[in-house]
């Protein structure tokens, strides 16, 4: 009797054990890796670039890698808004040809691809861009939700050469319905590539710096794009003032902008 | 990415200079000093992007042997806790709403996969990335798909215990009882070139390795769906700034 009771005791200690312990994690997840993440280069009209890009599958699973191309604007969230590839304007999407165009990668493996920008043979000048989507195969089984990693590697070439160029084309500043004073200011890339933007707001009064507010950080705004920078900041005490805009955005010379705002 | 042509280079100079160094007789000369050598390189940009269906809070992870857990809306005026259930374990990076109760009358089924997808970005490119999520195809009439994020944005090198957000809801949550995507619940019901967006993790604008996680909320808002097997596959896009 005293043996069953302490083999009981063990077994349920045993159980207790089994219980706690964690489970052993079945693998899971998707992972790609792409170096380089983005590609910029320089050529000239009629020439092609080759470009190895290395993928790496970032995953304990193997993947079925898919590649293709798209072109792409950007909104004035930063989103990203991706489109069929177009041969007209800016786009070099039909430029671009990859090889292998699929593959598969065994877990924790990576694939070299030749990435190839042939470059027409005629008038061109300025930056052209795409994306090159390297996507992985979702699993082909029925019921439920799966998913699929897909890296956009952004590609930017220079034909001929290239300028930054912008300006600040309006400056606003409204009050919320919390009281807080908000700043918009609009940047438009009148230049032959993208930029990054950075830069500050000051608020002026009687000519003194009463605040300032920077704007976001790297603010990326594409050839021939605009841009809608918001800032928002303390309630002004009842006064005049002059909003100013300093914007950087990597040329030569800043460029900015000004409004009157009378604050009530 | 160094220069291997010009450590090739570099390392020739150097083989050359000790040769030309080795004293061919007594009489040579020796010089002291220093000299800098000068060691250029360029880095490239690198980006990871990491997809963990069903997973764990506490490790932000695949739960690959665990149970999903599906909650269900139980208000009045939808179909309730049995419209949904639990899911099974989890197996090739599906989550699974399994049996999903087609509503009656002016009811919704709403089932919500907790802790659906872990999102996971790294990368040295200092001037950001940007992360959006899409359908590969619109679901079909009468199904709603939502991505509610689970906490903000988590960032760090390495990564810290628990980093991640979990999921809130539960079978009494009225966030859930709804019959489309409401307040900060991000649709999941564009095209493959109309992506969704998911706030915290859209336009970030620094280098680091980044974490959020999500749950899918399931809507079924039509009395007529036909009994079948539905699958929907959801796209996640990295792009660097």
């Amino acid at each position: 009797m005293m043996y069953a009771a302490a083999r009981l005791a063990s077994l349920s200690a045993l159980a207790a054990t089994l219980g706690a312990a964690p489970l052993a994690a079945a693998p899971g997840g998707l992972g790609l890796s792409v170096t380089p993440g983005k590609i910029e280069l320089t050529i000239h009209p009629g020439s092609t670039a080759n470009i190895p890009v290395l993928v790496r599958n970032d995953s304990p699973l193997p993947a079925h890698v898919v590649l293709s191309m798209a072109d792409f604007t950007v909104d004035d969230a930063g989103t990203y808004h991706y489109e069929a590839p177009s041969p007209n304007g800016t786009s070099l999407a039909t430029w671009l040809a990859v090889r292998p165009r699929e593959f598969d990668i065994a877990a924790g493996s990576f694939q070299q691809i030749q990435v190839s920008v042939i470059v027409p043979d005629r008038e061109l000048s300025g930056e052209y861009a795409g994306v090159l989507f390297i996507q992985t195969r979702p699993p082909r089984e029925p019921g439920g939700m799966t998913f699929s990693a897909r890296f956009a590697d952004k590609v930017y070439a220079t034909v001929g050469s290239a300028h930054r160029d912008g300006r600040v084309d309006r400056v606003d500043a409204e009050r919320d319905g919390t009281g807080k004073e908000h700043y918009r200011v609009v940047f438009h890339n009148t230049g032959t590539m993208h930029v990054y933007l950075n830069g500050r707001i000051e608020i002026r009064r009687d000519g003194a710096v009463v605040q300032a507010l920077a704007l976001p950080k790297n603010v990326l705004v594409e050839r021939g794009g605009e841009r809608t920078i918001e800032v928002a900041g303390n309630r002004l005490t009842p006064a005049p003032y002059d909003i100013v805009a300093i914007v950087d955005y990597g040329g030569d010379t800043r460029t900015g902008g000004r409004v009157h705002f009378d604050a009530h | 990415m160094v220069s291997l042509r010009s450590f090739v280079a570099f390392t020739a100079l150097v083989i050359i200079a000790c040769a030309v160094a080795v004293p061919a007789s007594a009489n040579t000369t020796t010089v002291t000093g220093s000299v800098n050598p000068i060691v250029e390189w360029n880095a490239a940009t690198t980006g990871t992007l990491n997809l963990y269906p069903n997973y764990v809070a506490s490790t932000g992870v695949t739960n690959g042997s665990g149970i999903g857990s599906v909650v269900a809306a139980t208000n009045a005026g939808y179909t309730g806790a049995s419209g949904c259930t639990a899911a099974p374990a989890q197996t090739s990076n599906i989550i699974d709403f399994m049996n999903v109760s087609v509503p009656t009358g002016t009811n919704t089924t709403a089932c919500d996969y907790q802790n659906a997808l872990s999102i996971n970005v790294s990368t040295n490119d200092t001037t950001g990335w940007n992360v959006t999520q899409n359908l590969q195809l619109a679901p079909g009439a009468g199904f709603t798909l939502c991505a509610i994020l689970n906490g903000s944005l988590y960032s760090g090198t390495p990564r810290a215990a628990a980093p991640m957000g979990a999921s809130s809801a539960t079978g009494s949550s009225a966030s859930i009882n709804e019959t489309s995507c409401a307040g900060s619940q991000e649709t999941l019901g564009k095209n493959n070139t109309t992506p969704t967006t998911v706030t915290p993790i859209t336009n970030q604008t620094t280098a680091g390795t980044f974490f959020q996680g999500e749950d899918v909320l399931l809507l079924l808002t039509s009395t007529t769906i036909s009994v079948g097997s539905y699958t929907a596959n959801m796209t996640v896009t990295l792009t660097l700034n």
